[in-house]
């Protein structure tokens, strides 16, 4: 993606307070245009307040963003105008057809009259709900519902489209057409923010951010964010009684960052140092592990939220 | 089988436990509710407007009038000038009632002859005009007996009237309004509460999609109705509690008959009402078609076809055979029996064996339709 | 394009209106059968009182009394007792309302010229029987009584008995017949208005809330009075068409028609509709579940509308600090209009003052309704 591509989404220092209360703690970071930006965190980060305000709906208390060129504060109907916002329920009318749902969502977003056939093809076509038209979405299946959210969303052409755990409760199969989806309308030049707890998910993202109790406590590319926390490597150990294995770990602070199961076996962070595989590997041996396999690897980007999340768990 | 009832019980309670707003609802507003009208409402009619036309000027006039002034029937709102302005006091409604007294009236009575008055009355609230005409007949007969008296004593003849009328009241003699009226609004929110309560439960699972959950359940259908119906139960036993002291102390409403009897017929009434809330809960689609349905089935036949207001035996035939699936006309016809006349079984029991029916019947037929949906 | 947003919310809430059948058609029956219902039951006249007589004396006055009681048409006699205490039990389960006791020796004080005792039991356990029953009997006994006096000592040495005798010539305006029945439907057509309307409206809204689809209508350039008029209005005409109905059936059924001005009763009828569908709003506002829209209204809204509005329980009669509590109440407004215009013609002249009541009362409810409402989408 060229630098010189103008940011979508420009936030600075955005905060929110209720009462004593921070939610949202100054976050700051962009997004630019068309690029898909993966927004993860545990429940109750603040990842819906941030939405919030990005989307108009929440005023700041500090700090502040613009969407597609129009400021949430002075200007949240400019921005409401401009985007696109699928929610993590589905929200459309299950008692109307899925044709009468684009017709109102086309009146609500005062699409001229004359456009609105065509734009109600081809989001139709996108979304490949074609001979669909009739139904109504309680008939639908789910991933076939994910979709539909997805073509009313886009419906009014907007620059910028937020995604709310958009693939929850979907199947494989219909994830990877939905995220196939997703690249397409990123190539057309639309900005996709999109909030998820699915970690492959994030991998396929331009840029992630990752929000913990309102600080946005890591921001970048995956490659980035991988190379970064290279400063810790990881291995990878194939043990069995891999759980019993953990406290023995911990107990040597100078050699051990952090431990964690991954799948049956460890995945640990250690500190940089000469022959660190081999000082691991004796020091379980020494306590009875039958340690089958050590190899380096390549930290996922599960390890490294979970190194964050912990590190500013300590603090 | 109790284990799972509790369950659903607890699950139910817990529920309702998070939704505070909806707890307090149902627990502090239906007491609220009696107190509240219970102090407002009165059938008593007092205090009607009355205007005086009196063309007789006479001291026999002027004690007509202070008859009528009396007791707590009319209040006087001033003179009217002429005849012609009768038409503008009523059509003002600056009274109800207008009396006009005319000339000579003073010289007939004092002959000992029949002396006519105009009485108009507004007719537009009935229940009031009635009383206006019934009181203006009593008045005006008590005076003209006094009257006969006085003009007997004054003659020097000693007469004695015939008959010596003995009338008692009994039950609640003074008469007051509240004494029948506060059972009625009893058996009001009694019965919206117990039926609001349990309307919207089934068929806001159906509308959210988590009906399944019933289906899956171990629980058979009879235990799951009545782990539903638990916690409702107790909020409404505590309330029918609360109703029955707050009557006692506040309102003037004595307990004179046996309590089990009464603690058995409003233990019946609840759970019917719970039950019917069930029926619908079943029957309707939507949660507002269930609101609609608990509403149009309570409120307003409650109001007017239980006895609260409107005497049963005063309504045409076919009427008073609808008011037999009007629930709260037999919790009624209880609560009057036992609470105020202190009445024995014998004179209550075909209403308490309503009760019955009415307990098992819907708790049944909740059962029955919900069997059938699963 | 203008409008073009609320036209679509209209359009979707007319479609969301037909999409139950079973809804549409409670909304349609189930105030007419009510009215049909009510209309025939509301009704204070007091045709008959359920009477025993308990006659110890069995002689032709005791006799002549008793056909007395029957002649004037109030007395249903049906029960003769032959002992005092049966009189205790039919009191108890209330198969008479009044007992007449004539103890014996009755007919002989009479010939004797001595007072002879009457007793009237009166259940005292339905009021407003009991005081119409005791009036009644009183006028009867006092009529017999006055008779039995003339008629017994009319010719004596000092000649005639006077018998002075004010005589009330009564004339009802307005209500000729004291149908208590043309007094109550106007107030149970009013009542069967507001009830459906606050219903629609205040489940329509919360419905959204709860399924989630508001959630999307905010996040669009809407704004939150277009949802609210693309929300009313359809109810709006529902609820002028239950009211079309209502009042087909009031003049079909019942024979009531209007004495006053059509258009002015369909306008303020209109004003009342809005006002209770901003009341619809407001509970709709305060719920964040159908189930507690449904217990606000059943326990905050019907119960003041349905006792306090002077629909049956008159107003004049409340504690004072309850009387100013009726002002707030608009179907109090409305029932002095619909009684107004149904029976004494009454026209803009005389109603103007409930017709501002309401709009001010609207205003109030419309205000506090807007403010909550955006304050809620948040």
């Amino acid at each position: 993606m060229s630098v010189d591509v103008a940011p979508s989404i420009v936030v600075d220092g955005l905060t929110k307070r209720f009462g004593d209360f921070v939610a949202v703690d100054r976050a700051s970071f962009d997004v630019r245009e068309g690029e898909i930006f993966g927004f993860l965190g545990p429940n109750g980060s603040g990842k819906s307040t941030l939405i919030r305000m990005l989307c108009g709906l929440l005023d700041p208390t500090d700090g502040r963003a613009s969407v597609a060129g129009h400021d949430v504060s002075s200007d949240p109907e400019g921005v409401k105008r401009s985007i696109g916002y699928m929610s993590q329920r589905f929200a459309l009318y299950e008692n109307m057809t899925i044709d009468q749902n684009l017709d109102f969502f086309a009146g609500i977003y005062e699409i001229a009259p004359k456009r609105i056939a065509e734009r109600k093809r081809h989001v139709v076509e996108v979304a490949n709900l074609k001979g669909l038209e009739h139904r109504r979405p309680v008939e639908l299946p789910g991933g076939l519902r994910q979709r539909l959210a997805l073509a009313t969303a886009i419906l009014h052409e907007p620059r910028v489209l937020f995604l709310d755990e958009p693939t929850g409760g979907v199947d494989p199969i219909n994830r990877r057409r939905f995220w196939d989806l997703i690249y397409t309308l990123a190539e057309e030049g639309i900005t996709v923010f999109v909030t998820t707890h699915f970690l492959d998910e994030a991998e396929h993202c331009g840029s992630i951010g990752l929000i913990y109790y309102g600080r946005l406590i890591a921001f970048g590319s995956p490659a980035e964010l991988k190379r970064s926390q290279a400063a810790f490597p990881v291995l990878e150990l194939e043990l069995p009684r891999a759980a019993d294995a953990i406290a023995v770990l911990q107990t040597r602070r100078d050699l051990v960052a952090e431990v964690a199961l991954f799948g049956r076996d460890l995945h640990v962070s250690v500190v940089d140092g000469p022959d660190i595989e081999r000082r691991v590997g004796d020091l379980l041996a020494r306590d009875g592990f039958e340690v089958r396999r050590i190899e380096r690897v390549e930290p996922s980007l599960e390890d490294i939220f979970i190194h964050l999340i912990e590190r500013e768990e300590r603090a | 089988m109790i284990d799972r009832i509790l369950a659903i019980a607890r699950k139910e309670f817990y529920q309702i436990w998070r939704d505070k707003r909806s707890l307090g609802l149902l627990a502090f507003v239906p007491t609220f509710t009696l107190l509240l009208f219970g102090f407002a409402l009165s059938l008593d009619v007092k205090n009607i407007r009355l205007a005086i036309a009196d063309e007789d000027h006479t001291r026999e006039s002027r004690e007509l009038v202070a008859a009528l002034r009396h007791g707590e029937s009319f209040d006087l709102r001033g003179a009217v000038g002429s005849r012609a302005d009768v038409r503008r006091v009523i059509e003002g409604d600056r009274a109800d009632v207008v009396l006009v007294i005319p000339e000579g009236f003073s010289r007939r009575l004092l002959r000992g002859e029949r002396a006519d008055v105009q009485v108009v009355i507004d007719g537009s609230n009935a229940s009031v005009a009635a009383a206006a005409a019934g009181f203006v007949d009593a008045y005006a007969r008590a005076y003209s007996i006094e009257l006969q008296m006085h003009l007997l004593d004054r003659a020097g003849r000693r007469i004695v009237q015939p008959v010596d009328y003995r009338p008692r009241v009994w039950f609640n003699p003074e008469l007051k309004s509240s004494r029948y009226l506060v059972p009625g609004l009893m058996g009001y929110v009694m019965i919206i509460t117990t039926v609001i309560s349990t309307a919207l439960s089934i068929v806001r699972e159906k509308e959210r999609g988590t009906f399944e959950q019933i289906q899956v359940s171990p629980a058979t259908i009879p235990e799951f109705m009545i782990g539903k119906m638990i916690p409702y139960f107790f909020i409404a036993c505590l309330l029918a509690v609360g109703i029955v002291l707050a009557g006692w102390l506040l309102f003037d409403v004595p307990v004179r008959g046996s309590i089990p009897m009464l603690s058995i017929a409003l233990l019946l009434f609840i759970i019917g009402g719970l039950g019917m809330g069930l029926v619908i809960s079943t029957a309707a689609q939507t949660q507002e078609a269930a609101f609609l349905l608990a509403t149009v089935t309570t409120a307003l036949p409650t109001q007017l076809l239980s006895g609260f207001i409107f005497p049963i035996e005063n309504m045409p035939p076919i009427l008073q055979a609808i008011t037999t699936i009007v629930p709260a006309k037999y919790l009624l016809a209880i609560l009057r029996a036992v609470l105020l006349k202190g009445a024995p079984l014998e004179a209550y029991w075909p209403s308490l064996a309503a009760l019955v029916v009415f307990a098992l019947g819907t708790v049944s037929a909740a059962i029955l339709r919900l069997r059938r949906r699963v | 394009m203008r409008g073009q947003a609320i036209r679509a919310l209209i359009r979707k809430q007319i479609i969301e209106i037909k999409s139950s059948t079973q809804l549409r058609a409670l909304t349609l029956i189930a105030p007419l059968l009510q009215m049909t219902l009510f209309g025939f039951a509301a009704n204070l006249d007091v045709a008959t009182v359920s009477t025993a007589i308990v006659d110890m004396d069995r002689s032709a006055r005791s006799r002549e009394l008793v056909a007395r009681f029957e002649s004037t048409g109030m007395f249903d006699v049906r029960q003769w007792l032959d002992r005092y205490d049966d009189a205790d039990r039919v009191l108890l389960d209330g198969s008479s309302r009044l007992v007449i006791v004539i103890p014996p020796g009755f007919s002989r004080r009479i010939a004797a010229r001595q007072p002879a005792p009457l007793q009237a039991l009166i259940d005292g356990s339905d009021g407003y029987v009991a005081g119409i029953a005791g009036a009644y009997a009183g006028a009867v006994v006092a009529d017999y009584s006055r008779d039995v006096l003339l008629e017994t000592q009319r010719v004596t040495p000092a000649g005639r008995v006077p018998a002075p005798q004010v005589e009330p010539r009564t004339r009802v305006w307005y209500n000729p017949d004291l149908k208590t029945r043309r007094f109550f439907i106007p107030g149970i057509f009013g009542l069967l208005l507001m009830i459906t309307t606050v219903i629609a409206s205040s489940t329509s809204i919360v419905k959204e809330r709860e399924n989630g689809t508001l959630e999307q209508l905010v996040v669009s350039p809407v704004r939150p009075y277009q949802i609210i008029i693309g929300k009313l209005a359809p109810f709006a005409v529902t609820a002028t068409v239950t009211m079309l109905n209502l009042l087909l059936l009031a003049w079909l059924v019942f024979g009531i028609s209007m004495r006053g001005n059509v258009l002015l009763f369909l306008l303020l009828t209109i004003v009342f509709e809005i006002v209770i569908l901003g009341l619809g709003l407001f509970i709709s506002t305060i719920s964040r579940t159908q189930q507690q829209a449904s217990f606000t209204t059943t326990f905050f809204v019907l119960p003041p509308f349905l006792f306090l509005s002077g629909f049956s329980f008159p107003i004049e009669n409340m504690p004072g600090w309850i009387q100013v509590l009726t002002y707030a109440i608009p179907l109090r407004y409305y029932l002095d209009v619909i009684r107004g215009i149904f029976m004494t013609g009454a026209g803009l002249a005389e109603l103007w003052p409930s017709l501002v009541a309401m709009l001010a009362i609207g205003a109030v409810i419309f205000g506090a309704s807007i403010l909550r409402f955006r304050k809620s989408l948040e």
